[in-house]
């Protein structure tokens, strides 16, 4: 049933929450988290890589070809000459080793490519590796930036689980939910304003932290990533609302929020898989890929049923 | 004093509210659901779901040797982490960050010449399925620490707990052993069902596995001590807890891989991985990991009790200058990372990656936090519409058109050119995106809009026009303080004057699409215009000026 009232009904409520959450600081700093979070490490990571990059040493033999060791030098390796270079690498005394036929290393990490060609070029090898002349640029570094928007919207998602049960039950032990159904609005309006609210509120921290990565490393196609984010958003509020029905926490908490978080999570899972319907379900096709805009339109319609169910469930109870 | 029964009833009764009725049985029915299968999984399923994850997949460009190309899982693609083939006088170069192995061995086989490669890499030690048992039994426990506080506030039964006749360590204590002991006892139940199947053999792991629930129980009474209700209680431990066991558990391992005792005294991250019989079957490191965490989770519950009250009271300053220096640190954040982190990139060793990001989403990011920033304090504040947003009159337009003028001159002198060469790539990065001609005019605007709004709006009616620019300043012309006061002092008397930002926006708006025309200026032509522009509106803002009346 819908009545003139609902419209601006509807709006005046979701404005109301919307302050409510934004009011809160540990909501507001739960939202801000995942990027400061994952920018935090990226920029942390950076610094810790600069802050210890040493040069790295290679040991070689005394014996070593005159022509060889001008060549390492010439390639900012720091060489130390020992009698047995495999056990100096053995030791860890060094992080790499040759005789100009056998190369002893510590990782075979991206920094053995330049040595291994020197040292391959100089043995007369057929084959060698060559170090790319150029380091990723943007274009390589966005997939890495894809990624981690992909993991931030699983935070996102389980942000609207919380928030779908909490803004239930919370208002249902306060009593702010009964004060609502007691308005002479549609029983449809509370709960299709909370699935709002908290979709909106998701949405614009999540479009803020794709943003944010967008400018540091780079994000392939951010709109279609934002529109399965947004349908993350949505189908994470339906699934929290949908589980809490209307009960409060005198009704326990801990389970439903525990269901629900394990639900969401298993849907990301299905991301994964090769099921053909992942695409197009929400939280499932953040990881599975596509336009975004059928698990977009499914969760829309899921926050119509969102609504309508909690209309039909307050007015059963 | 602590009197056990008190604290057993507490428990009791805090069980008693999550786990009744058909709800009750959800919990401890998702605890299974979750810890069964890897209590029970065979060694051989696990190893088939892990081996998923790794990929076997290598893609190859160019000149690819036919032997490579007859490879298992070789295709030839262009993809970004594709390997590059190329034949140079008979030698075949590989353009690659690392040689997988598979390639590295096909290449040697037919290599008349080749270069032996060992690798001296102690593979390192993994945690058993056991970590991960630890690691359920207490993160299904989100939902019931966060609400054993702060559903009690909202449900405004706290304050009865906390008039009753039982301390504050009593309530905390019994609050922690109601969902503490749950997660032990079910850690312990499938580490039995492990057991039993044969998949593990009993140990030491034991002793850490049972205090990673307790601890995490611990850690979020801590977390959630100050929460209101329910719903930030479990935003908090749901960000916070996953962190700290992440950082702990990470640090610990690899600390552990060399010294496994040092790795174990790390609290709650020492017992999760002595838990997953890292450092194998001895007693050292459990008990270590055991005795560390432990004395985190004392220090814990001591800590919540002392902080334990009904009324959550906020202190702060409402001076002037301490709101502009919080606004000017929320606002540095919000704008300096998304311009300058990219600048990181060059600095860690890839400079290629820092040219080729493009600068306007930076811009646009920055914008977006400044918005966000007014957003939040616009919407926490219990007025109206606030009056700055009222429309500007035609003089009003008029003046900031002129006004607009003269800063577009302005804008072509600075100080930090000739003063400042430190960072000279960061300044330059910021002086661009405070004229943010090149960024288009959806961006361009985007972020003239936001600072208005903060600047000119927010922040000049919170804390008056000095503090107001200082913090413009501070935030948008770091490099260039005496130009951004300039351009400061000439905004914010528009806005004075008029009552409105949409002015300030108009001048900013007309500077920049003058600037895109003007031929340069010279500098002292340029800072007498600023120096101008900025005397004639703080006349004008103090009716000083005909026009005022």
């Amino acid at each position: 049933m819908i009545s003139p009232r609902d419209g601006p009904a509807l709006l005046a409520l979701c404005q109301i929450m919307i302050r409510r959450l934004f009011r809160e600081g540990m909501v507001v700093r739960s939202m801000l988290w995942p990027p400061v979070l994952t920018a935090g490490t990226l920029v942390g990571t950076m610094v810790v890589v600069v802050l210890l990059k040493s040069p790295a040493t290679v040991a070689i033999p005394s014996t070593l070809s005159a022509e060889l060791t001008r060549e390492l030098t010439a390639a900012e390796f720091q060489l130390i000459w020992v009698d047995d270079p495999a056990a100096a690498v053995k030791r860890g005394d060094v992080w790499a080793g040759t005789d100009g036929t056998t190369l002893w290393l510590t990782q075979g990490d991206g920094g053995s490519v330049s040595l291994e060609s020197i040292v391959r070029k100089h043995h007369g090898s057929a084959w060698r590796p060559v170090p790319p002349k150029q380091l990723p640029g943007a274009d390589q570094s966005s997939l890495a930036g894809t990624t981690f928007v992909q993991i931030i919207t699983i935070l996102f998602a389980l942000y609207g689980v919380v928030f779908g049960i909490g803004m239930v039950a919370r208002d249902r032990d306060d009593g702010t939910l009964e004060a609502e159904l007691s308005l002479p609005i549609s029983r449809w309006v509370p709960g299709a304003a909370r699935w709002i609210a908290g979709t909106l509120v998701l949405s614009i921290f999540l479009g803020y932290s794709i943003a944010i990565f967008d400018a540091i490393i780079g994000v392939t196609n951010p709109l279609q990533l934002m529109r399965h984010g947004i349908a993350a958003c949505g189908g994470s509020m339906t699934l929290g609302i949908i589980v809490i029905g209307t009960a409060g926490t005198k009704q326990g908490f801990s389970g439903p929020l525990a269901f629900a978080l394990t639900s969401a999570t298993a849907l990301f899972g299905v991301g994964f898989s090769a099921l053909a319907i992942a695409p197009y379900v929400p939280l499932a096709s953040v990881f599975a890929g596509g336009s975004g805009w059928s698990p977009l339109g499914l969760t829309l319609a899921s926050g119509v049923l969102t609504g309508a169910g909690f209309g039909w469930r307050s007015g059963k109870g | 004093m602590i009197r056990p029964v008190r604290v057993v009833a507490i428990a009791h009764r805090d069980r008693l509210v999550e786990l009744k009725g058909r709800r009750g049985w959800v919990l401890p029915a998702v605890m299974v659901g979750l810890m069964l299968p890897i209590s029970g999984a065979p060694q051989q399923g696990i190893g088939r779901v892990a081996s998923q994850f790794i990929p076997t997949k290598i893609a190859a460009v160019g000149e690819v040797p036919s032997s490579i190309l007859a490879l298992d899982g070789v295709t030839e693609e262009d993809a970004p982490q594709a390997l590059h083939f190329a034949n140079a006088n008979n030698v075949v170069e590989v353009t690659t960050t690392r040689v997988p192995t598979v390639i590295r061995n096909t290449l040697d086989a037919t290599d008349p010449r080749p270069v032996g490669l060992s690798i001296h890499q102690t593979p390192p030690s993994m945690p058993s399925r056991s970590m991960f048992l630890a690691l359920l039994s207490a993160s299904t426990l989100t939902g019931a620490v966060s609400a054993s506080i702060g559903g009690e506030r909202s449900g405004r039964t706290f304050i009865a707990l906390l008039a009753a006749s039982v301390t504050r360590l009593e309530v905390v204590l019994g609050k922690w052993l109601a969902w503490g002991g749950l997660g032990a006892s079910s850690a312990l139940m499938a580490a039995f069902v492990t057991i039993v199947l044969g998949r593990l053999s009993m140990g030491w792991w034991l002793l850490p596995m049972v205090t990673v629930p307790l601890s995490f129980v611990a850690l979020g009474l801590w977390l959630v001590r100050q929460a209101s209700d329910v719903m930030g209680g479990t935003t908090v431990t749901l960000r916070v807890l996953p962190a700290i066991v992440g950082v702990t558990g990470t640090i610990a391992w690899i600390v552990g891989q060399d010294i496994p005792l040092v790795g174990a005294a790390i609290p709650m991250g020492g017992a999760l991985i002595a838990a997953g019989s890292t450092w194998g079957n001895g007693a050292a490191p459990a008990l270590v990991a055991t005795a560390s965490t432990l004395a985190l989770t004392a220090w814990l519950l001591h800590a919540t009790s002392t902080d334990l009250e009904e009324n959550l009271e906020t202190s702060g300053t409402s001076a002037r200058w301490a709101f502009a220096l919080r606004t000017t640190i929320v606002a540095a954040m919000a704008w300096w990372p998304a311009l300058l982190i990219p600048l990181l990139w060059g600095i860690a060793g890839n400079a290629h990656l820092s040219e080729t990001l493009p600068r306007p989403p930076g811009v646009l990011a920055g914008a977006a936090g400044l918005f966000a920033v007014t957003a939040l304090w616009l919407l926490r504040q219990r007025t109206d519409r606030p009056r700055w947003f009222s429309q500007p009159t035609v003089t009003g337009v008029v003046v900031s058109l002129v006004v607009g003028a003269l800063l577009a001159a302005g804008s072509q002198w600075s100080m930090a050119s000739t003063v400042l060469h430190f960072g000279e790539e960061a300044r330059l990065r910021m002086a661009a995106a405070l004229w943010p001609s090149w960024t288009g005019p959806f961006i361009g605007l985007t972020a003239i809009l936001a600072d208005e709004l903060l600047f000119r709006g927010w922040l000049q009616e919170r804390v008056g026009p000095a503090w107001a620019v200082a913090a413009w300043t501070a935030v948008k012309s770091p490099f260039d303080p005496l130009g951004g006061i300039l351009q400061g002092i000439a905004l914010t008397g528009i806005v004075q004057q008029t009552g409105s930002i949409w002015t300030a926006a108009i001048a900013r708006s007309a500077a920049v699409v003058t600037a895109v025309y003007l031929p340069n200026v010279p500098p002292p032509l340029a800072l007498g215009a600023l120096l101008f522009a900025a005397v004639a509106m703080t006349l004008w803002a103090r009716g000083a000026t005909p026009s005022a009346s």
